[in-house]
């Protein structure tokens, strides 16, 4: 299992990752006008700046030093690379899923609409959608 | 084949002697090449995707081209394995050690075909069967992942071409089996559009 040490670059790199990912759903959610992931549902040109504070502050903070390092000298390979990243999705999705689900908790109409899938989160947030199902299915 | 090698390792060295000209370029060369920056934005582009789309279908169009390009990454990874089992080229900083100006930490692996090419276009292709301008986007920085390679002497072009053609075939290859073994995307898709990730 040596592809799942905790090291410092590894560490830097999911970092990175998790900042990246975040700034990313925050523009997508601006940009899709997905309310129910959005941490700033009111003023939406915020989710745009958030996005391009966060991933260009990642990059720059994981850049600031030099990168360039050779996986038998510390460097991540290519696993490591693909493990690193899809945590980094996952941890900044469940981050974002908490957050917004705990900001919106009064904005959102779970027991309106019909919407599926990623449709559902432009009315309510995740925390309603997942309820909404669950009461779906109850029935 | 003399002649190829021989036109791969003139154009090498073209593109290689650029190094020195411009101190910001080769500061930004040395960003491009590395294994951090570019695969991040190739897998952002796609996170993205995955959201994107004007109606479900559409949305859902996108989402097959993420299992398409995440297939072929696994694909390209594995015939780039496999050939490297046989082929065993050495990098252009271990056959000119004197001559090449080497902006990338020394690679251990054989040079040809490069990985990390073979990968990028596996990702751009996969993304361009679901969304034509995310695709071309993808492209463009496979490409321009791919010059970094060349420039700071980590690959001949003749690597970075072999890469491609494996990235690009084996995509179609995995687009091949991914409509083999459905229903399985659909009801993976099915299932995550249920959660509302999808």
């Amino acid at each position: 299992m040596t592809w799942l040490r905790w090291e410092t670059f590894g560490a830097d790199y999911l970092l990175l990752a998790i900042m990246v990912s975040l700034g990313v759903l925050q523009l997508v959610a601006a940009w899709r006008r997905l309310g129910g992931l959005s941490l700033f549902l009111r003023k939406r040109y915020l989710g745009y700046i958030f996005a391009a504070v966060i991933i260009s502050g990642g990059y720059w903070l994981f850049f600031s030093e030099p990168r360039n390092i050779p996986d038998y000298a510390g460097g991540l390979g290519g696993s490591q690379l693909f493990i690193y990243t899809i945590a980094g999705i996952a941890i900044a999705g469940l981050l974002t899923i908490v957050a917004s689900s705990a900001l919106n908790a009064r904005w959102g109409h779970s027991s309106t609409g019909g919407e599926e899938g990623l449709d559902a989160l432009k009315r309510m947030t995740y925390l309603q959608a997942i309820k909404r199902g669950f009461r779906g299915k109850s029935r | 084949m003399t002649w190829l090698i021989e036109l791969d390792e003139r154009l090498f060295f073209l593109i290689n002697g650029l190094v020195g000209r411009s101190a910001w370029f080769d500061q930004f060369m040395t960003l491009v090449v590395g294994e951090y920056f570019i695969p991040l934005l190739l897998a952002m582009v796609l996170f993205v995707l995955w959201f994107s789309g004007i109606n479900a279908q559409a949305r859902e169009r996108n989402q097959r081209a993420i299992f398409c390009a995440a297939t072929g990454l696994g694909f390209a990874a594995a015939v780039v394995k496999l050939m490297n089992l046989g082929l065993d080229r050495l990098r252009p900083f271990e056959a000119y050690p004197d001559t090449v100006n080497l902006l990338f930490y020394a690679c251990t692996d054989p040079s040809f075909p490069s990985n990390s090419t073979a990968i990028a276009f596996a990702f751009a292709t996969g993304a361009w069967f679901g969304n034509r301008k995310a695709g071309a986007l993808l492209f463009i920085l496979a490409i321009a992942w791919s010059f970094a390679r060349v420039y700071c002497g980590a690959h001949y072009p003749l690597d970075i071409i072999g890469g491609a053609a494996i990235g690009i075939l084996v995509t179609f290859a995995a687009l091949w089996v991914l409509r083999l073994v459905e229903p399985l995307p659909t009801w993976i898709l099915k299932g995550m559009r249920r959660i509302y990730l999808a």
